[in-house]
């Protein structure tokens, strides 16, 4: 943190005007703190003061799992480092290669690659993944569930270094 | 209700990837937390401001993204939050 502002205040006296971040805030009643209890305390984890677990329950539900386009290759399972460039589209929830049947009657997205748009942020929290595995309820903003199928897999594909991968063993391990 | 924190020598902050761990050490604990509340914090060492300044301070660096949630509500949630958790201390 310091060291940015360092860099921002070098730009400004520069006379370059520094690059304004987007910062999350997050939502009101999301909670951005977990505290970490010590193994020896007593019970298993869960969020609390040093006032004694007064408010919500914490959870590491405000990690963020970053999602881009996401795509099907070929309908055969997903590869999480495959995306068909050629078939996506921003509009809608789904953008097909093709469409509808040619002359012969064949399915002319057989074998086509199917991408689906992002979540309408651009992410999911980790509590949204732990309410959908609880209660089955998609999250805010998705209503096809192939959608939501199609990010759970990127999602369960994810490897070290991707944005997203420890929120997601956070999850996980449930720490 | 104004907010302050300890001097950023009482924290120690490390990023762990996109999330990133808070040891108070006045209390000994250890949080997790969003980069908000590390933006929140990093205004607050030895400086005493209401909740209105934190979000003029944040607004200064930041393009700031409350959900559709008005932002002075929002950072006045982390602020409380923060307080809650003894990593900022509420000032009358």
């Amino acid at each position: 943190m310091t060291d940015e502002r360092k860099s921002d205040e070098m730009e400004l006296a520069t006379g370059k005007a520094s690059r304004r971040a987007l910062l999350r805030l997050g939502a009101i009643a999301a909670p951005a703190v977990v505290t970490l209890r010590p193994a020896w305390a007593s019970g298993g984890y869960h969020g609390g003061g040093g006032g004694g677990g007064g408010g919500a329950t914490t959870s590491l539900a405000m990690c963020q799992i970053p999602i881009d386009k996401v795509c099907d290759k070929d309908g055969k399972g997903y590869d999480a480092y495959g995306y068909d460039m050629d078939s996506v589209d921003d509009e809608g929830m789904v953008a097909y290669g093709g469409g509808g049947y040619d002359d012969k009657g064949k399915d002319k997205d057989k074998g086509k690659g199917k991408c689906y748009a992002p979540p309408p942020k651009g992410y999911y929290y980790g509590q949204e993944l732990i309410d959908y595995e609880a209660s089955g309820k998609l999250p805010d903003g998705i209503y096809d569930k192939k959608q939501f199928d199609a990010h759970l897999k990127y999602i369960k594909n994810l490897k070290p270094g991707k944005d997203g991968f420890t929120c997601l063993t956070s999850l996980v391990h449930k720490l | 209700m104004r907010y302050r924190a300890a001097a950023r020598e009482a924290y120690v902050v490390r990023p762990v990837d996109d999330l990133t761990l808070v040891y108070h050490r006045p209390s000994g604990m250890t949080h997790v937390v969003s980069p908000a509340v590390v933006a929140i914090l990093d205004l607050l060492h030895e400086r005493t401001l209401t909740g209105g300044e934190v979000c003029a301070q944040l607004a200064q660096d930041h393009d700031l993204d409350g959900e559709g949630d008005d932002i002075a509500l929002v950072v006045s949630a982390r602020l409380g939050e923060m307080a809650a958790m003894d990593i900022i201390d509420r000032i009358a």
